[in-house]
């Protein structure tokens, strides 16, 4: 796990491509509202790689989905900027153009992420056809067998022809890829790419997208609950603890010093090689569920530093080191209005 | 698959025999003499047709060999001789046969037709008021007797409005075209009689509308549930996620889905609208297999009931074998496997 | 965004409400009130009813008026006293149906599914039979084979019907006897009648229940159409398919044949109704057709 931080170094003098403020996510249900994001600042950078790391039900899906209008019998209040355009109450036809086409995203399962009963050629022209529709099927046919091309499959005209259930699940994976990428995307959302597969092919998804991204100079957001894909791959990490980000900073640091508890028992949770402890560790306790937040900081009750008054308030994202952090013990911190 | 096609179709002889027996079975149930069956009260006093028929059917002898005596008879096509119309069962359900498929294809397609389209509304608009009336009609269609909404559609459209032509496939004094196909819709336009084509239609859409209505609710439900089942899919959210209109999700992503399992349906619903078909015709005047069989019940002519319930039964047998071969000829999964 | 939940016992706990079960509301409730006011009307009628069915109580063919509310038919009968008087065929006869239906049904399907080989085959064989049939043109041939009537028409739907459950029982008994307590209830040393009694039945009540209310008028539906064939009631009795039969004799006339109609339809629709919600609230399959 190389970090080359002359290439990693985000170009942030740069505006960002998509800027998240305080967006916030509540989800009605029938035993009343679930407030699952909880205000959310993120800003992603052009070609950067940015991760947003959490246990599940922390909210770091929700939020993405929410920002792309993917979430039904939700209420989304908050901004989210992309090149200019306010995406949070957008009309939908103008958000369909954003999706796919300027922001893409893949998701966990790509064992059900395609269609049985479509062929990868048709499913692939049909992504092309939804933002080109000047685009011939012919012509969206030969772009989909170059995209397979692109992704690394062996014959790709071929494999056009196949039906999801007769390609492996890297394989399909890479064809969700190739889906999100048909349009020349500005920025690729990947929520848990590589949690369904096995673990070597988890490597090479992984090298796959970071070809990408360098390639085409796409912006990565990479949602994982797993550190240890992280580092290898991203510039900057946000964790993400019941809906709020707990931690917020470049990876270096991150892993170095990190800050909040939570991420430093997410960091001794992952398996080192250099590592002398035999039992691995874990967080005690479970995460909390947006109906049953604890009082002040979130993570308070599973927090091995936690003092009384960490349930006086909620901490709020303030400067620690090289990262931002959402802790009160160790900014200070009290007040504030998260 | 194509193992378990081979299998299907390698027990159906065995599945005929079963219902052969089964008629056979039944049209022993009489409690009278079972010549009663055959020839019909009145012929009983005729000594010439009681020796023949006693002779056709093996009747003096014991009812094992009655029955392969019967099992012969059928192998040969021979269903016995109608009391009413003195003619072989086999010729009057061949002569009768293309009117019941005219109007049950002509019901199939309204039924599948408005029952795809009512099953997308409801389930597009699912638990809001559209969902709520589409539900409403899916169950009124299987709760209305087929023979009394004909009759009320016949006094409002016919007899109160004349919107439409009465009972009948052709007015009574018309002649039906040449007979190529039976289908007077088809024999019209084959012949270039538009004239006849058109009064043809007309008199098939209330008919088919009555006996079709059923079809829109068995179709709708199940469209509307396995649609909500492929909305709950990943592979939708995907296709959102990748920018699609919603009616290429739909149209093309999920209701492809859907409808495998109606294919299925289809073959049951066929079943529906053969017994609708029995009151249906009645109430329209349809010269078809239903009023067929309803004459034959009433007059309780035994060889042209029996007759009709067999063909009831291979119908029954052989649209659920071509709906098995259809669906797996729909789903690349079977298709390929 | 302080105190995002006070501390436990400051609110009280979150109200649970209990919502009333799907079957229960909106049109399922309607349906439940529907049948019992049939059910009520069917076993009262003789006492507060002002005519006779069979009585001839005025002129012939008589349009709806305040003393007919539906007319008269062409015998001078009262039709809406007649159209009451039906459910008391109907009824009764689709109950006694669906009964002896699921009865023999359970029997043999429990029997099937319990025991297995060549008692499960030979009786799937027959069960796959009388199912490949039509169920109205199986129960136009025996009955009219046993003779025309009602008495007939009820066994023919009886003969008809019950393979539906039995194919119903045999797959919840097939599904049942898999789990592990049927196992370690044989393991135990329980009997399989008690197995079979104890373990199994029950948990098939469902959907019997679910599939027995959604053909309850299925069955009210057949009923009327066998009458109507001349299979069924035979004339002069008040049945609603016998009824709509006159009705159609005199089609001008169109409230002979509107009454009875709407009574069908009310019955069938009632248990419509409150089987498409059992059907949800419980999450069972639709085996039957």
């Amino acid at each position: 796990m190389s970090t080359d931080d002359a290439t990693r170094q985000p170009d942030q003098s740069r505006e960002p491509i998509l800027a998240v403020k305080d967006l916030r996510v509540t989800f009605n249900t029938s035993a009343g509202p679930a407030p699952a994001v909880r205000g959310v600042n993120l800003e992603v950078y052009p070609g950067e790689a940015l991760a947003i790391v959490g246990e599940s039900g922390s909210g770091k899906s929700v939020t993405m989905l929410a920002l792309l209008g993917l979430l039904t019998n939700a209420r989304v209040t908050g901004s989210a900027m992309f090149r200019g355009t306010e995406l949070i109450g957008l009309e939908a036809a103008k958000l369909r153009a954003v999706r796919g086409a300027q922001v893409a995203m893949i998701f966990q399962d790509p064992m059900t992420s395609l269609n049985p009963v479509l062929s990868i050629g048709k499913q692939l022209s049909l992504v092309m056809r939804a933002h080109q529709p000047e685009m011939s099927k012919k012509a969206a046919w030969a772009r989909a067998i170059e995209l397979l091309e692109q992704v690394a499959i062996s014959q790709p005209a071929r494999r056009c022809d196949s039906y999801p259930h007769e390609l492996s699940g890297g394989m399909r994976q890479r064809v969700m890829i190739a889906m999100a990428i048909a349009n020349d995307p500005d920025v690729l959302i990947a929520d848990e790419p590589t949690t369904a597969l096995d673990v070597t092919v988890q490597a090479q998804i992984m090298e796959l997208l970071d070809d990408l991204r360098r390639e085409k100079h796409l912006a990565l957001v990479l949602i994982t609950h797993d550190l240890g894909v992280v580092a290898g791959s991203t510039d900057r990490v946000a964790v993400m603890y019941a809906g709020k980000v707990a931690e917020y900073g470049a990876v270096g640091p991150l892993f170095e010093s990190p800050g909040h508890p939570y991420t430093r028992d997410l960091l001794e949770c992952l398996p080192r090689l250099d590592s002398k402890q035999e039992v691995q560790a874990s967080i005690t306790g479970i995460p909390p569920t947006p109906m049953s937040l604890p009082p002040g900081c979130p993570f308070s009750p599973r927090c091995k530093y936690a003092v009384p008054t960490c349930s006086d308030a909620e901490p709020v994202l303030l400067p620690r080191g090289e990262t931002l952090v959402a802790c009160s013990v160790l900014t200070g911190s009290v007040v504030g209005d998260g | 698959m194509k193992r378990y096609l081979a299998i299907r179709i390698a027990v159906m002889p065995f599945l005929l025999l079963g219902i052969a027996s089964m008629v056979f079975v039944v049209s022993r149930l009489t409690p009278a003499d079972p010549l009663v069956s055959i020839v019909g009260e009145r012929n009983l006093n005729n000594p010439d047709i009681v020796h023949a028929a006693k002779q056709r059917w093996g009747l003096d002898s014991s009812i094992p060999v009655q029955y392969v005596k019967y099992m012969k008879n059928l192998l040969h096509g021979d269903l016995g001789t109608s009391f009413t119309t003195r003619r072989p069962v086999l010729s009057d359900l061949w002569d009768r046969l293309p009117a019941t498929l005219e109007l049950t294809f002509a019901a199939l397609t309204i039924g599948v037709v408005f029952g795809v389209g009512l099953g997308i509304l409801a389930a597009r608009h699912r638990n809001k008021i559209i969902d709520h009336i589409a539900r409403f009609f899916a169950l009124l269609g299987s709760s209305l007797p087929a023979f009394w909404s004909g009759l009320l559609l016949l006094y409002v459209l016919y007899a109160r409005l004349g919107w439409l032509p009465g009972p009948g496939r052709l007015d009574p004094r018309a002649n039906p075209p040449g007979h190529i196909t039976g289908f007077y819709t088809v024999d019209s336009l084959l012949h270039g009689d538009f004239s006849t084509f058109r009064a043809a239609v007309m008199h098939l859409i209330l008919p088919a509308s009555v006996l079709g209505w059923g079809v829109v609710g068995i179709v709708s439900r199940l469209v509307r549930a396995s649609l909500l089942d492929e909305f709950s899919m990943e592979y939708v959210r995907v296709s959102r996620a990748m920018g699609l209109r919603e009616r290429t999700v739909v149209n093309t992503h999920a209701l492809r889905n859907a409808l495998l399992p109606t294919i299925t349906i289809i073959a049951f619903t066929f079943a529906f609208l053969l017994t609708g078909a029995v009151l249906t015709e009645t109430v329209f005047s349809w010269n078809g297999l239903g009023s067929y069989a309803v004459e034959a019940s009433r007059k309780l002519d035994f060889p042209a009931i029996i007759g009709v319930t067999i063909l009831g039964g291979f119908a029954f047998l052989i649209t659920n074998l071509v709906a098995d071969i259809i669906y797996a000829i729909a789903d690349p999964r079977i298709r390929l496997s | 965004m302080t105190a995002i939940a006070p501390a436990e016992g400051v609110l009280p706990a979150p109200r649970l409400r209990r919502r009333r079960p799907a079957w229960l509301r909106g049109p399922s409730l309607a349906g439940i009130i529907s049948i019992a006011v049939w059910i009520v009307v069917a076993l009262t009628l003789p006492i507060w009813s002002p005519h006779d069915p069979l009585e001839v109580v005025g002129g012939r063919l008589l349009g709806p008026s305040w003393s007919h509310l539906m007319g008269t038919d062409a015998l001078g009968r009262d039709v809406f006293i007649r159209t009451l008087y039906g459910a008391r065929t109907s009824l009764p006869v689709a109950a006694i149906v669906i009964v002896s239906a699921v009865l023999i049904g359970t029997i043999v399907g429990a029997a099937a599914g319990f025991f297995g080989g060549w008692i499960d085959a030979t009786l799937m064989r027959l069960v796959d039979v009388t199912m490949a049939f039509p169920p109205i043109l199986l129960a136009m041939a025996i009955t009219a084979s046993l003779g025309p009537g009602i008495r007939n028409a009820l066994i023919a739907m009886v003969l008809v019907w019950w393979p539906i459950y039995a194919r119903l029982l045999r797959a919840q008994v097939i599904a049942v006897r898999q789990r592990d307590f049927v196992d370690s209830a044989v393991a135990i040393g329980a009997s399989r009648w008690l197995v079979l009694r104890r373990y199994i039945l029950p948990m098939s009540y469902t959907p019997v229940l679910v599939n027995a209310t959604m053909d309850f008028g299925q069955v009210v539906l057949l009923t009327a159409s066998l009458s109507f064939i001349g299979l069924g009631a035979r004339p002069p009795s008040p049945e609603w398919g016998a009824m709509i039969t006159d009705g159609a004799t005199n089609f001008y006339q169109w409230w002979i044949a509107a009454a009875p109609g709407i009574a069908i339809l009310l019955v069938v629709l009632a248990f419509n109704f409150v089987g498409d919600a059992l059907r949800d609230s419980f999450d069972v399959k639709d085996i039957s057709r």
